[in-house]
């Protein structure tokens, strides 16, 4: 008793015997190559596999009959092989039919290839596809699926999706066959390795036992094969394991990208969404800093879909390289290259609209009499950093920081510090708020946004450690910068705290701003000096 | 020079217009096309009628329609349309040119 097997040509259901299901396998697959996976292709054979359902039904009279060896041969007889077909265009033809030919005449292992699975599917035919790929029961791989989506992997679900869009669906029964393959294994990957290692291996035995040593032309050929077969074997190890590569390295930057773009909402902080990827880097949230609202979710969805697609390619990529499967739908690929492009358009024109926001600077400057009639020194401090624990140590732009207080976030900057000779008699403190905008108006009503107090006490200046940008204002180039003029022959003294906004004060010493706190210094004629360095005494 | 392939190049110039005219008249399926292109030993294989069909019906010489079946699956049945009849009627005209063309050769041998 041969064993059979149950087909389903064409929609009619045969039982078929071993023998004639591989020949018919083969046939089948000669021909869907012949054809090729465009659309015209596709249709002509699924013509022609209605056909040899109608001859196959003919020939067995009710349906319990198999169908046999002899019963496939009449058929392909009478169809014909696809170079006896008479097709006008004969250059294509012939090219073809060559092809073929190795096909039928060169014993290959038919090669799997992944499909969706359209006659056993639940939803895309994904896990059924896959499971008739590994040979395994779709229901378990169903059952994976589902687990690991509600583990909160929820990047399964968009696997699938992906899977879906770009493996193509098993629509001819040549594909159905391909489908599956044809030996019941779990590994054909190994084995199909395995399969050319043994061929090497064989070619290589054949190279040593020759009798025919001194015949160079033979050695020279048989040691080709040997060489071939070894790249050949060696190429393919390398593409598996570099689409396998892909896979890894696009579901991980998938992962992480996805993190990136979702945590700076608060509603999915924590949430299954978060991976336990620590929230180190921001998209979302950074962006806010910078750009209008309204452009800011364009930009989101132009930066998502730039970022995402090329990922998307890679696993694309990775699994046709592994899974060896057919695409025959290049308007997915041209509609996404399309789709990328035009996200990268829409990116540069907010881009440069954003950009315009930068265009004018303008700057304020506030001049004031730091009252010092008695004293010797102006003692400069600074008030406690409220917002240490508060500031993500993630963002800042130039010297330019993101706090949270009070689940709000706000922009502080770092003012800069320095001091010159004054003029005058007297103490003179200038504070300068500049910022950008798109135009002097604009630029002006930032500037305005910029709140930076001080206090003095008695001869204690003290300075806060930021500027603050009101509520809801953005990123644009802010800056503080404060300029004391110390009249000749008075002195300053800096507290520790100084050292984070002090920016450049120039010095007789050449001391650097960083050393120059905890110290008198006073204005000479030459400028500032070290009270040390100074011979005069009875200073204070 | 190979007979059989001169043969085969000639039959191959014509086997659209059979295709054609045997589809005028009702609507068939490729069966029945295939029935009656054999019978005229038109055709030595079946599998050469299938890509000419979709062909055809891409460039809008064919168009079919699917018909239930009493055994097996739907049927594609194919029929002419206006363009296609234009087209047979134009070929019927060159053909009979040819023929005539010929049998004057022939007779003047």
């Amino acid at each position: 008793m041969k064993k059979t097997f149950t087909i389903n040509i064409s929609g009619s259901i045969f039982h078929i015997d071993d023998d004639a299901f591989e020949k018919l396998q083969r046939y089948l697959q000669m021909l869907n190559r012949h054809f090729g996976p465009a659309l015209e292709g596709q249709e002509i054979l699924q013509d022609i596999e209605a056909r040899i359902a109608e001859l196959l039904i003919e020939r067995t009279s009710n349906k319990t009959d198999v169908v046999t060896d002899s019963m496939v041969d009449e058929v392909i007889a009478r169809m014909g092989k696809a170079e006896d077909f008479m097709e006008p265009d004969d250059e294509q033809t012939s090219a073809t039919a060559g092809a073929d030919q190795a096909v039928i005449t060169g014993a290959q292992p038919v090669n799997k290839r992944l499909y969706r699975d359209g006659d056993n599917r639940v939803l895309g035919g994904v896990c059924s596809g896959l499971a008739a790929y590994f040979n395994m029961d779709m229901v378990i791989l169903r059952v994976i699926f589902v687990i690991a989506f509600f583990l909160g992997i929820g990047t399964s679900l968009l696997l699938y999706i992906i899977l879906w869009i770009v493996v193509p669906k098993a629509k001819t029964t040549a594909q159905r066959l391909e489908m599956r393959g044809k030996e019941a294994n779990i590994s054909n990957i190994e084995k199909s390795i395995k399969e050319e290692v043994k061929e090497v291996g064989e070619s290589y035995n054949k190279f040593m036992n020759s009798p025919d040593y001194d015949r160079g032309t033979t050695r020279m050929n048989r040691l080709g094969d040997v060489v071939g077969g070894s790249i050949k074997v060696v190429l393919r190890i390398i593409v598996l394991l570099f689409g396998a590569a892909l896979i890894i390295f696009g579901i991980a930057s998938l992962i992480g990208f996805v993190a990136t773009m979702v945590t700076g909402h608060s509603f999915l902080h924590g949430g299954i969404w978060n991976f336990g990827w620590d929230s180190d880097f921001n998209m979302a949230n950074l962006m806010n800093h910078f750009v209008s609202p309204g452009a800011y979710t364009i930009s989101l969805i132009t930066i998502l879909i730039l970022i995402g697609i090329p990922i998307l390619v890679l696993l694309f990529i990775g699994t046709k390289l592994i899974f060896r499967y057919k695409t025959n739908n290049k308007m997915i690929g041209l509609g996404t290259f399309g789709v990328w492009l035009l996200a990268l358009v829409t990116l540069i024109i907010v881009g440069a609209n954003q950009a315009g926001n930068f265009s004018k600077q303008t700057s304020q400057t506030v001049t004031q009499k730091v009252e010092c009639t008695n004293c010797k020194t102006i003692y400069l401090d600074m008030n406690d950093d409220l917002y240490e624990t508060l500031i993500d140590d993630h963002i800042s732009f130039d010297r330019m920081k993101v706090a949270e207080v009070n689940g709000k976030e706000k922009l502080l900057g770092q003012p800069r510090f320095t001091i010159e000779k004054s003029s005058t008699g007297e103490f003179i403190l200038l504070i300068t708020k500049g910022a950008r905008g798109s135009n002097t108006l604009d630029a002006q009503h930032n500037v305005e946004q910029m709140t930076y107090n001080y206090a003095q006490k008695d001869s204690t200046l003290q300075l806060d450690p930021y500027y603050i940008l009101n509520d809801n204002a953005r990123w644009r180039d802010q800056e503080v910068s404060m300029i004391l003029q110390v009249p000749e022959g008075k002195s300053i003294f800096m507290s520790e705290k100084m050292k984070s906004i002090i920016n450049n004060i120039e010095n007789v010493n050449n001391i650097w701003d960083g050393d120059m706190v905890g110290k008198y210094w006073t204005m000479t004629p030459n400028g500032l000096a070290m009270r040390d360095s100074i011979t005069t005494t009875g200073f204070r | 020079m190979d007979l059989n392939n001169t043969k085969a190049q000639m039959r191959k110039g014509v086997l659209e217009y059979c295709i054609l005219l045997v589809i005028d008249g009702k609507p068939l399926y490729a069966s029945n096309i295939i029935e009656q292109l054999k019978n005229s030993k038109m055709i030595v294989v079946e599998g050469t009628l299938y890509p000419l069909l979709t062909r055809l019906k891409n460039d809008g010489l064919l168009a079919y329609k699917w018909e239930e079946s009493t055994q097996g699956p739907p049927r594609k049945y194919y029929e002419l349309t206006v363009e296609g009849r234009f087209f047979l009627n134009e070929m019927g005209t060159s053909w009979n040119e040819l023929v005539e063309a010929v049998s004057m050769i022939k007779r003047h041998i």
